[in-house]
């Protein structure tokens, strides 16, 4: 450590950079200083000292002072050196420039930066998620296979098992079909149950993904044969995170709920399928004797097969289905077929967000632009003098050409370079805010496409923005010494007329983000203050796997009607027995103010629909609507605060054997019973053998899909009545904190039966919150964008009428000292510099009218065309933009007129 | 620019670091020198720009030295100042002097 060594990649730049007869010197002095400054100052400082040293400006005055202590190398020949030599002098020149106007310097390096900063950032996210292919081999050939439910307007529904060995059996437009669904298990570790959820695959599925385990193997046939040996293969994140990567795990039997099994394979890093939360895979097992047609539970994928497309595959499987339906009839009622891309289905919650988001960006990257422009014109007009003084001095085009591209050469290069690391901190700081709720975000990160993308932006940039007011001044002629003063440039007119353009561009592209923001603002204002219809403060939900001592499958073929009955009923009442104790412990606390149980939450997991066929209605039951329902226990409508509006909540009489009662909200009695009580009616519900059901109470409406659409009808049926519920959420309004309400949840479960998880733990306010993270996400994105643009479209058009002003102010000078009064003064630049303003805004409404058919899809209770939004936008952006050019054209009108004829 | 006779500020002192280190004034010593007695973080070349300059206009002279590893193994470039050096040196303090005269020693002290 004697002799530490300097930055390397710094030392390597200088040697580069030095002039050759100084080379030598500066390096050994460099190099020493380095040595001493370590040895004084610790590792960091010297370092930042010798990369200062590097980045001095003077190392380009130090080029030309070398040059004219050497001796001048032979006559001019076009050599390498010279070319390099002649790039060091613009370099030198054009970074001498920038540090003399360093407003301009600033203004239009931060301007780029952002620019092709949020450039990079959202071309990254758009290629990362829409664009890349998915992480498997040739991903773009998997393809999902759903069953569509019109009826239900499901798109996008699961299958059952039969129908899946049916398509596997006769498909040919795929080379291969998997199929896998939902499983959940609960591991019994030294610590206690851990609740895990995976998935139940068929045995071909890896190899159709083309994945292998990084350890040990896949499922064998045997293991995939109902009765077969139970075998499970673990992720990589669970066998890191619970047996430290323990290669022994191979072949140890791991002990579950159900279960015990054993780990026969452990997946690669990365591999995460279908998602990252998936922590294990079991073999599916599938029978077709006895799992039937209308259970449908599984998700089916396939491998296009060469030359196959997504619509043949669509076409060959519909066919299949109907002829299936001919064959099994019933087997495909009501229900239609529909295939698209894995890909596809991924991202499809993201790509309408994520394109309008790429376009707001690239309208902010366009008045990013436009700004950079304005201010190059004004800068070439500035230095119109010095460019024919130039011209008469004798230098050709090429040569002043050349000078003009370098200096917008190096801003492109630096702002670049701004823009880059600006892309960094964006993503980083998207990637926080968009968690959860962008799919394949783990995809998103700067790699070299997202460099090359913002290589080109500023490659672009320098060129445009260098080479053509270069082209234009060098195209106009240049009368020797006429430009000197720098005010007769030749093309004046045209260059305002550029300038104005400029702003009414900016205006526009600006009106349009702002109004879309306004827009989106206004959807969320709306959204927030919605009463949900219910009372979401102060409540904790978490969800407990109902213990079942029953036999697992109960052979119900073998059973008398009577002994179904009574099995059903014993085992209702172990379960209420239990959901009683739980209720009785959870809710000993005196912090509790009411507790209830649920199947699902409002805004939250675990919906299902039933058929329901009103007395009276001779529907059958394809054409009797499906109404979703919940099934609720204990005090559950005080827990959530939902209303009670007429009749009477659930009660113990409410038993097995009683009659079967339910509850209805506002809108279902509505839609049933419209003008009438819907006390006493009844419905069948699930089918026309099923018995009648009564309704003895109306509840107020609840949003329960999601917080902008409109209620649905919905029905509640007492737990006590219903068998099949196998988990339910405890739902637990209290005074005392989150945390404190969780724990003391978790210990009453875990008093009662130290097997089950608590899992899924919620709050209802955290339910809303996150049914509006996905809009205030968007709104606030669109309302920065909106603020960006609007600033730069600020500066933009304060820059103009600054330099339009500045320009006639020899003229204003005279036109005050003859006579004229400030204020019509005033009123005259006002109105000419405030048409491209206007022009500007009547074309940002026009396009705002067009954009705003992409934001429909995110508005809520505003449409499209809001009139009020866009009057308001458009004041705010008038009046805004005319203080920006009241404040120049007041200042050039106040001068006192002496003072602006000297200006000349 | 300056004429023959007047030295800009840095011109001085550089000059003057090369005479405080008496025969011993390479880059690196005067930069040291610069930075440790007048406060002034002054880059390399800047250094090097001022005593191109100034070697051009015969104040200083220069001579190669001898590689060391502390250097990587690089020679030194040694500088004196010369005779006329030191005369445009006296004179600027000399005019300096003279329009400080009477300024007062609060003032000038500092």
């Amino acid at each position: 450590m004697n002799n530490p060594r300097p930055p390397r990649l710094a030392a390597r730049l200088l040697v580069l950079l030095l002039p050759a007869p100084h080379r030598d010197q500066i390096l050994g002095d460099l190099r020493e200083g380095f040595a001493l400054r370590v040895a004084r100052d610790g590792r960091l400082r010297p370092r930042l000292w010798y990369w200062r040293q590097l980045l001095s400006t003077d190392l380009l005055l130090l080029h030309r002072e070398a040059r004219t202590t050497a001796p001048r190398p032979a006559p001019r020949r076009k050599n390498v050196t010279m070319i390099f030599d002649g790039i060091t002098t613009d370099l030198a020149y054009a970074l001498r420039g920038l540090r003399k106007t360093p407003l301009f310097t600033i203004t239009t390096l931060t301007t780029l930066a952002l620019g092709i900063g949020l450039s990079t950032a959202i071309f990254t996210a758009v290629n990362a998620v829409l664009l890349r292919p998915l992480p498997y081999p040739d991903g773009d050939e998997l393809v999902m296979v759903f069953r569509t439910v019109p009826r239900f307007e499901m798109a996008r529904s699961v299958a059952s098992y039969p129908d899946f060995v049916d398509w596997r059996e006769r498909v040919s437009t795929l080379d291969d079909i998997a199929a896998y669904g939902y499983a959940e298990a609960t591991w019994l570790g030294d610590d206690g149950a851990e609740k895990w959820t995976g998935r139940r695959v068929t045995r071909n599925l890896l190899a159709l993904l083309g994945a292998e385990p990084a350890h040990g193997r896949g499922f064998t046939e045997a293991e995939d044969r109902a009765g077969g040996p139970a075998a499970i293969i673990l992720s990589h994140g669970v066998w890191q995170t619970r047996f430290g990567a323990d290669p022994a795990i191979l072949g140890t039997s791991l002990r579950f709920d159900d279960e015990t099994r054993t780990v026969v394979g452990v997946m690669p890093a990365g591999f995460a399928f279908p998602g990252p939360e998936t922590s294990f895979w079991l073999p599916l097992r599938g029978d077709v004797a006895r799992m039937e047609r209308d259970t449908n539970f599984l998700q089916v994928i396939g491998r296009l097969a060469d030359g196959s497309t997504v619509a043949d595959a669509q076409r060959e499987i519909e066919t299949l289905a109907a002829t299936i339906d001919a064959e099994v009839p019933g087997a495909n009622d009501g229900y239609g077929i529909f295939v698209e891309t894995r890909r596809d289905f991924v991202v499809r919650g993201a790509r309408q967000a994520l394109w309008v988001f790429a376009g707001a960006v690239a309208l902010v990257f366009l008045i990013a632009c436009s700004n950079v422009a304005n201010l190059m014109l004004v800068r070439a007009t500035a230095r119109g003098g010095e460019m024919s003084l130039r011209v008469a001095l004798g230098a050709g085009r090429g040569r002043l050409f050349r000078l003009l591209l370098t200096e917008s050469a190096l801003i492109a290069a630096v702002g670049g370079a701004l823009g880059v690391g600006t892309a960094w901190l964006l993503l980083r700081l998207a990637l926080v805010l968009a968690e959860g709720q962008l799919p394949r975000s783990g995809d998103i990160r700067l790699d070299a496409g997202a460099l090359g993308f913002s290589l080109v932006l500023s490659a672009g940039c320098a060129l445009v923005f260098g080479a053509a007011p270069a082209w234009s001044r060098l195209r106009t002629p240049t009368r020797a010494g006429a430009g000197v003063s720098g005010t007769a440039g030749g093309s004046s007119r045209g260059r305002r007329a550029a300038q104005h353009a400029l702003v009414a561009l900016q205006v526009a592209l600006a009106l349009i983000l702002v109004l879309s923001a306004a827009l989106l603002m206004n959807s969320f204002v709306r959204l927030t203050s919605i009463d949900p219809g219910f009372d979401p403060r102060g409540v904790v939900a978490g969800r407990v796997a109902l213990p079942d001592d029953a036999p697992p499958e109960m052979d119900m073929d073998d059973m008398t009607a009577t002994e179904m009955a009574t099995a059903m009923r014993n085992r209702v009442e172990a379960r209420d027995g239990f959901v009683r104790e739980l209720l009785q412990q959870a809710g000993a606390s005196p912090s509790v103010e009411a507790i209830g149980v649920s199947y699902g939450l409002p805004l939250g997991p675990s919906s299902f629909s039933r058929t329901m066929i009103p007395a009276g209605a001779e529907a059958t039951e394809e054409e009797s609507p499906a109404i979703p329902g919940n099934i609720v226990g204990g005090d559950y409508f005080d827990a959530m605060g939902m209303r009670l509006l007429a009749g009477r909540a659930f009660d113990n009489t409410d038993r097995f054997d009683a009659p079967p009662v339910m509850l209805v909200n506002e809108t279902l009695a509505a839609t049933f019973w419209p003008g009438e009580s819907p006390l006493g009616q009844r419905v069948r519900i699930g089918g026309p053998d099923n018995p009648w059901v009564t309704v003895v109470g109306v509840v107020a409406d609840v949003r329960d899909a999601s917080l902008a659409a409109d209620p649905q009808p919905r029905y509640y049926r007492s737990l006590a009545q219903v068998a099949w519920p196998d988990a339910l959420f405890v739902v637990v309004r209290s005074g005392a904190d989150t945390e404190e309400t969780v724990a003391s949840l978790r210990a009453a479960v875990a008093r009662l039966d130290a097997r089950l998880p608590l899992t899924d733990v919620t709050t209802t306010a955290g339910l809303v919150d996150s049914a509006l993270a996905a809009p205030r996400l968007r709104t606030a994105l669109l309302t920065l964008f909106g603020a960006l643009a609007t600033a730069l479209a600020l500066i933009g058009t304060y820059g103009t009428v600054s330099h339009v002003v500045a320009d006639r102010r020899h003229e204003l000078g005279v036109r005050l000292a003859i006579g004229a009064r400030g204020s019509d003064l005033i009123g005259q630049v006002l109105a000419r510099e405030m048409r491209p303003v206007l022009i500007g805004v009547v074309m940002g409404l026009t396009g705002t009218t067009l954009a705003a058919r992409l934001l429909a899809g995110f508005l809520f209770g505003v449409g499209p065309f809001h009139p009020g939004t866009y009057v308001a936008a458009a004041t705010a952006m008038v009046i805004v933009l005319g203080i920006a050019c009241y404040v120049p054209a007041r200042r050039a009108a106040t001068v006192p007129p002496n003072e602006a004829l000297r200006a000349q | 620019m300056a004429t023959d006779e007047t030295l800009q500020a840095l011109q001085q002192l550089v000059m003057l670091s090369i005479l405080q280190l008496d025969e011993e004034a390479y880059g690196a010593l005067i930069q040291q020198e610069l930075e440790e007695r007048a406060g002034r973080s002054v880059a390399i070349a800047t250094i090097y720009v001022t005593l191109s300059r100034l070697e051009k206009r015969g104040m200083v002279e220069s001579w190669l030295g001898e590689p060391t590893p502390v250097r990587g193994g690089r020679s030194k470039r040694y500088y004196r100042v010369t005779e006329e050096g030191r005369d445009a040196l006296e004179a600027t303090r000399s005019e300096l002097d003279r329009m400080w005269a009477g300024l007062g020693h609060e003032k000038a002290a500092r």
